[in-house]
């Protein structure tokens, strides 16, 4: 019983985190609410059997792509100021898009068949590990290199667009 | 508990969705296309298996495309910055010649 409590409780914080995402001010705030909206999904895979793929997600969200955008935003402003007025019909709004998305999306898993929801996550253990070295020696080594491709390109992209900004200031 | 991964991605998703339609600055738009991923990131572990080599894969494809879209973000905020672009998206005018 604690324990369902305690996970109702992350995912409740996870989502509010969520959505008070665009309402802050500064674009660093919204960065740091979306670096603690990974910590909580990560949390959540603790919490639900899959320890290593929260360790991993951690790993990839937070120490990785949140640093990032923590350091490259900095404290750059949203947007300009609206009336008060003008924020509460944003906030009205964004609770019914919220709400009515979220219904479609949880009445469509309610209507998916039974049986794709029962490979479960519980068995994911230390055999996270063995899968990914496995990776190597399976069909999926191919696409393994197409991630790294994908790697070298975004690589060059920041090159290119280096030089792009030296050329243009 | 799957039913509650399910109900967070689900929230996180719609989030995620309503920031996009609602929010007016381009770097406010990407990192709700960041949360998005992350929905579909929880969404997937609530339905794979990682421990085979084919969810492992999965996993680490939806990591990478993450990261090539924060990649694809900071490049593009410090090119608009560069340029001194206005950052909202009804005055966005970087693809007209």
């Amino acid at each position: 019983m604690l324990f369902e409590l305690i996970v109702y409780a992350f995912a409740l914080i996870t989502v509010a985190f969520a959505v008070s995402m665009f309402f802050v001010k500064k674009l660093l705030h919204a960065a740091v609410l979306l670096a603690l909206v990974s910590i909580g999904s990560a949390i959540m895979f603790a919490l639900t059997g899959s320890a290593l793929v929260g360790v991993f997600q951690l790993l990839v969200f937070v120490g990785g792509l949140s640093t990032y955008f923590i350091v490259a935003f900095g404290s750059e402003p949203r947007e300009e100021k609206l009336s008060f007025k003008k924020e509460l019909v944003r906030l009205a709004l964004f609770a019914v898009s919220f709400i009515a998305i979220a219904g479609a999306i949880a009445y469509g898993f309610a209507k998916a068949p039974a049986n794709s929801t029962t490979t479960a996550a519980q068995s994911q253990g230390n055999s996270f590990i063995s899968s990914l070295t496995a990776m190597f020696n399976s069909d999926y080594a191919l696409l393994y290199v197409v991630l790294l491709l994908l790697v070298a390109a975004a690589t060059g992209s920041i090159i290119i667009a280096k030089k792009v900004v030296k050329l243009v200031v | 508990m799957l039913s509650v991964l399910l109900a967070i991605g689900a929230a996180l998703a719609a989030a995620g969705i309503s920031g996009i339609i609602f929010s007016r600055n381009f770097v406010a738009i990407m990192l709700a296309v960041e949360l998005i991923i992350i929905s579909g990131i929880v969404i997937t572990v609530s339905f794979i298996n990682a421990s085979t080599a084919a969810g492992a894969m999965l996993l680490i494809s939806l990591w990478a495309i993450a990261a090539a879209e924060a990649i694809a973000t900071v490049t593009l905020y410090a090119f608009m910055k560069a340029r001194g672009s206005n950052f909202r998206v009804d005055k966005l005018n970087l693809l007209k010649w």
